[in-house]
Parts: C-alpha cells; structure tokens; sequence
C-alpha cells in the first residue's frame, strides 16, 4: 500500500483515517517504542531533576544534581577513562579491521571462509562469558598469560589488579572481541570497489601501498566513518566488560561512565542523580559525534 | 468495498491478539493467596525445608505452596525489590534481609512491622542482635543467624611454620606471624592472608572497625563520619595497607577461582572472614576437611577486643504489601524461634541461632570433625555476647565504596593510608552528608 507525502496536521489526520487499517498494523512497534522507549527516557528527565531513592516520594531539587555532576570528580574520573578505552582501541581495531578484511579479499588467499568466521566468532560470544573467560587468563597469580609469560622469562603482570593496566585489559579484551565485526562489514565494502579502478593504477605503475593508499581507502571513507561513529557511541555505553571483569577497579581506574551511573542508580539508590549522569552521557556522546562529523566532514555520509 | 471490510475486521483480530499478549506481560508475576513467595540470595532449600516443617506443624496451611525467587546476592535481592515496589508488581510475601538493608527499607515502607508480634520473644534475642533489626523503636525482621568475624587458619601450615595460633592475640603477632610464614615456607609462594586484587572487601574493614568498640562509618549520634576523626577507626581502616606493606598478604579477590585455589593448596594460611564460611568451605573445599583451625579475631591492642559483627545478621522480614502477615510471622516464628525447628536445620545447615533458648541444646555444644574437633558453635556463641554491633545506615554502602577506593589507592602507593582516609571521609561528606 503506498501512502502519498501529506502536509499539514489536517490532511495527516486525513490520510491516517483513511489507512488506518495500514496504522493499525504497524502500531505495535510504536505502543511498544512508547513504553519502552520514549516513556523511560522522558521520565529518566523528569527524574533528574529530583531526589529519589526508589522508594518514597520524589523531591524536587532543580538543577542541582546537574550542579553537582560538573562538582562530581568520579564523574569525571568515568568520563576520562571511558575517553581512554575509546581512543586507545578505536584506531587499532579500525586498522587491524581494515588489514584483515584487504587480507580476507585478496584474490590469492585460500580457506577464506574459514578465517572469516574465525575472525567474525567472537562477536557472536556473550560479552559475559567473554569478561569472564578473560579474567581467568588475566589472573595475576594463575593466569594463563602470565604463565607464558612467566615461561619466558617477563615478570607477572597485574593484567586487572593494578590500576596501571586495568584499562590496557578492557582494551585488549575489546579490540579482540569487535575486530571480527568490523572486518566483515568493511570486507563488505571493499566487495563493492570497481576492480577496473585496481587494474588501471597497476597499469600505471602503482604498488600495493598506494592502490590501498589512492583507491581503497577513499571509497571506504563513508564505511570506516559509519564503523568510526557505530563503535564510538559503542564505547561510551560500555558497560559489562569493566563491570564484569575489574569492578570499575583498582580504585576507581576502570570505572566507565555507564557503570558510574549504574552504581549510582541501582547500589547507592540515587536515582534522580544517576539520571543526571545519562543524560551527562548522552551529551558527550552526541558531541563526539559532532566532533567527528566536522572531522570527517559530512560528505563522508554518503 | 469487500476488500476494505475484510482488512477491518483483520485490523480488529490484531488489536485485540496484542492487548491480549500484551496483558499476559503484566499478570504473568504477580503472586498469588496460594503462594509464599519468599526471595533469597542464600540457600534456599533451608527456607524450603523450614516452610515444609512449619506446614507439617501447622496444617491448616498446607494448601499454601513455597515458591523461591533467587538472586545472586543481596544487592541484587535489593535491586529487584525496589523494581518491585515501583512497579507495584511481584512483590514477595517473605524476603532474606541483610540488616545493613534494614534502615532504608523500613524508613520506605518495605518492611511489615513486627514490633508486637516479636515482643514475647525480646528476652530471647540478644541486644546487639535485636538493635540490627531495629529501626526507631520498632522491629522489622527476625534475626536467625548473627554473622560473627572470625580467623579461619590453616592448621597444618601454621604447624610447619611452628606457629602457635594461641599466641596470637594482636594483628601484630599476626603480622610477625605472617612474616614467619613467609620466612619458612618460601617467600612469595606463601603468604599469610590475602588482600583484594580488583577491589577491596568491605567485610574486612567493618569487623575491624567493629574490634574498636563496635565503630562504623558514621557516628550514631551526630551521623557525621568519623572515620578521619577518631584515631582507632584511622588505625582500623590502616589494617589492610598493613598486610601489603609487611609483605604479609598477597593480592587476590575473594570468590576469585584463584582464591579458592590458593586456600585448598594452603597457599594463603589465613583469612579474616566471619561463621558464614564454615558452611562454604565445608562445601567448597571439602578436601581440606580437618585442616582448617577457627579463632576469634585479633585485638588491636594486647587484652583488646576480639569481638566483631560483619553485616549484623541473617535475618527474615515480611513485605508490607503481603496478603498474609499471619502466616509470613508464623512461618518466621516457628522457623527462627523455636528449639526443636532450630536444630532440625541445623542437622543439615551451618545456621547458629540466635535465639537465646536454642542455644542452650545440647546439639549445639559438640566438635566439629570438619574443623578439627573444635568447639565453633561456643566460638560463635562467644562473640555474640561479647561484640557490639555497628550503626547501619542507608548511605553505608555508598560511603563503604568511597573508601576502599581510596584505600585501594594507598596500597598501590599512589598516597599515604593517612592521605586516603582524608580524601575519603571528605568525599562521603561532600556527597552524602550526614547519615543517622
């Protein structure tokens, strides 16, 4: 059934008389994006401007746990290493993504399927069973990593008991478990380049480098900035790898702004504040995405 | 026109398949008369078998079926409980409850008040015990287990290392002793205790500060936190940078599969836990059997205290919104405050009462094989007469994070202990305030 473009309250409500049978059937996705989408997030707003503890009445309070969010220096703490785990995975995982998938899509490699899902498996992995597994090869004292290590002759690393390399471990943990997911669909992508473009710059007398260099990056561009912004707003949301793996720990040095908040809500019972931190959170991740569409400029969209 | 009419009437078969699945969402929790819906993080067979052996008693009841709803543990317990009462859907007739949780939760309305019902059975509780289910003169829950602190050792180890458990009155003779330890046993390979890896345990902490006078995190009269102010909770809250620094402790979270590993391989000779553990590590570590010593908790200073609480008490509470706080009081009676349904758990659970009556049975005044013939019900007796119990507040939690965080800080030498305490009292009352 096709539904004409319509101007105007009066003729929408027309055509929605008119189709309502059409508006009938599609209605569950929006009752249900009402309830459970649209109604939590307006009333998380309402919630951030009081005091509730979960139980009780909910006192007013203002802007004050907005105030006191710019005052919060574990806020602040959260933001900067969820900024840390964000830039110090992002380009590598991008990159490595990119090599394997120039690697999965070249012509003389064999088995590809095979490695494709190799390297695509651990995106299908629970993140908790991921987190948990990890743990035990990171633990200091019987840890398979440090037994390696140990084997070779490198002292013991604290991999998640030691500020120092509590966040280094999410990273590592993160950029194995994503790269798979990138390489796919940027594989996808590179499926889409004329091979024409290839065989006439090898006629020119370009090297692999600069093929890759000229012609595979730019018209990857629109992809690897859709896969740059898909896993920024990613890493700002990450949750269950510091909570499952560090606790937000050593003190404090893997504490992400979404398990921030979630301590706040659901151990502190500070709802109206934690609602505050969300939409802290949301703030941040829209400017990221600003920041990164001036960079990448908006052509890059496609 | 035929085509129109047909779409309507399917439109309408929609409509009323989706309220229908819709309405199914919402009543699928909900309990109902014939169901004692009882919520734990523990064992739950025990309450099980205490609800068979209080409808076997009780006929009248046997209509009514026990159903379990568990959780990982108590903060999830809590969690749920709130999503419960905000919805207003699920709520649980019966409900475990840590008495750290008991402030908030009777100050909000959560709690059915039991204040006449329990008042024949106040002589039979023990004061400390009593105040951790209280809350502005009235009771809100029934206390069946006080959790009491208590050193856990390795017998055999300590035997090697020519370390007599007796001697140890102090944390200084067990710091020296954990140093023998290290000393003879082999250097990095076996220590004394452990001390968090990821985070600090909070447990620890309360008993120590429960060894200096019963302290806590805010003072019960002023609710200001006192933990910068008074000297004994600096030199309580100083313990576990202690361990580190002496080179006593090695760093590994409880619950860890590597903890467990290190206590059945002896390679951590002690730890600083309370009585809930002696069921644990029977389960747990069955092969240790007869290996393991028990020992009231060090004093701070030579004929100190060497009594402590951690987290009040295992206790049981009715909701206010259950549809029968007969039989949830009843069923809480007859299981916690009864000698003969006393024992009968205790044949096949770890559960020391602390119902004064109970105490007196012969049953629980014999060895335990498991530990090495020893007395540890009287142990756990002791204690119980002898602590004082902490001042729990809603925002202990809370404050409890804020300093561990800052005390995880000082053991990786980022500041002094000294330092730490400061910035974690100034943060709890920048953020929380007072807390009564």
């Amino acid at each position: 059934m096709y539904i004409k473009k319509t101007r105007g309250v009066g003729s929408l409500v027309k055509e929605v008389k008119r189709y309502r049978n059409a508006y009938i059937f599609i209605s569950p996705f929006y009752i249900l994006f009402m309830i459970f989408g649209a109604f939590p997030i307006l009333y998380s707003f309402y919630l951030s401007f009081h005091q509730w503890r979960g139980f009780g009445p909910r006192d007013f309070v203002g802007l004050r746990n907005y105030m006191n969010l710019l005052e919060d220096e574990l806020f602040w703490v959260s933001l900067k290493n969820t900024a840390y785990m964000w830039l110090g995975h992002i380009f590598i995982m991008l990159l490595l993504a990119l090599a394997l998938a120039i690697v999965l899509n070249s012509v003389a490699l064999r088995m590809k399927g095979f490695y494709r899902m190799t390297f695509y498996l651990p995106t299908c992995i629970a993140i908790v069973a991921v987190a948990l597994v990890f743990g035990v090869i990171y633990d200091t004292e019987y840890g398979v990593l440090n037994y390696v290590l140990n084997k070779i002759g490198i002292f013991r690393i604290p991999w998640i008991a030691s500020s120092k390399w509590s966040k280094n471990s999410i990273i590592i943990l993160n950029i194995w478990r994503v790269v798979g997911w990138y390489m796919i669909i940027l594989l996808a992508g590179l499926q889409t380049i004329n091979t024409q473009l290839y065989e006439a710059a090898e006629i020119d007398g370009a090297n692999a480098l600069q093929r890759t260099w000229h012609i595979t990056i730019p018209a990857l561009k629109p992809i690897l900035f859709f896969c740059f912004i898909i896993e920024t707003i990613g890493s700002f949301r990450i949750f269950t790898e510091p909570y499952v793996l560090t606790h937000g720990g050593p003190a404090n040095s893997s504490i992400s702004m979404t398990l921030y908040l979630y301590n706040t809500a659901f151990q502190y019972f500070k709802f109206g504040y934690a609602s505050a931190i969300s939409f802290g959170l949301f703030g941040f991740v829209v400017m990221a995405s600003w920041v990164q569409l001036r960079i990448w400029g908006r052509k890059s969209l496609g | 026109m035929f085509k129109r009419k047909k779409q309507r009437k399917a439109a309408w078969v929609f409509i009323v398949l989706f309220a229908i699945s819709i309405m199914s969402i919402g009543t699928g929790w909900a309990s109902s008369t014939n169901k004692f819906v009882f919520w734990t993080w523990g064992d739950w067979t025990f309450y099980k078998k205490a609800f068979d052996l209080f409808v076997k008693d009780y006929p009248q009841y046997e209509g009514i079926e026990f159903e379990n709803i568990q959780s990982p543990d108590s903060d999830e317990q809590i969690k749920k409980l709130i999503m419960a009462y905000a919805t207003g859907t699920g709520i649980p007739d019966c409900i475990e409850c840590p008495s750290g949780y008991i402030p908030e939760l009777a100050d909000a309305g959560v709690l059915l008040d039991l204040t006449k019902r329990i008042q024949p059975y106040l002589k039979d509780i023990p004061t400390p015990v009593l105040d951790s289910v209280s809350r502005h003169g009235k009771v809100w829950a029934v206390p069946w287990r006080p959790n009491t602190g208590m050193l856990f050792y390795r017998r055999d180890i300590f035997d090697m290392a020519g370390i007599d458990p007796g001697a140890i009155e102090t944390w200084d003779d067990y710091i020296a002793a954990g140093k023998k330890v290290s000393r003879t046993l082999g250097g990095k390979e076996r220590f004394m205790t452990n001390v968090g890896g990821t985070e600090l345990q909070y447990y620890k902490v309360e008993m120590f500060l429960g060894l200096q006078d019963g302290l806590s995190i805010f003072d019960p009269n002023t609710g200001d936190t006192l933990i910068d102010k008074d000297p004994r909770a600096i030199e309580a809250l100083s313990l576990l940078d202690k361990f580190i620094k002496e080179g006593i402790a090695v760093q590994m979270d409880d619950w860890s599969g590597s903890w467990w590993a290190a206590l059945k391989e002896g390679r951590v000779a002690s730890i600083v836990t309370a009585n809930w553990m002696t069921e644990i590590m029977k389960k747990q570590a069955p092969e240790t059997k007869g290996k393991w010593g028990i020992m009231l908790l060090p004093a701070f200073k030579k004929g100190g205290s060497r009594y402590a609480f951690q987290s009040g008490s295992a206790n049981v509470a009715g909701t206010s919104e259950t549809e029968m706080p007969d039989v949830v009081w009843e069923y809480m009676r007859h299981s916690f405050l009864d000698i003969e349904t006393t024992v009968e758990l205790n044949k096949t659970w770890w559960a020391t009462p602390a119902y004064l009556p109970a105490q007196k049975d012969p049953f629980f005044h014999q060895t335990s094989e498991f530990y090495g013939g020893q007395y540890v019900r009287e142990l756990e007796f002791e204690i119980q007469e002898n602590a004082k119990m902490p001042h729990y507040t809603a925002n202990n939690v809370e404050a409890s994070s804020y300093i561990m965080a800052e005390l995880m800080k000082a053991i990786e030498g980022q500041k002094t202990v000294e330092q730490a305490i400061r910035d974690a009292a100034t943060t709890i009352r920048r953020k929380i305030g007072e807390s009564l």
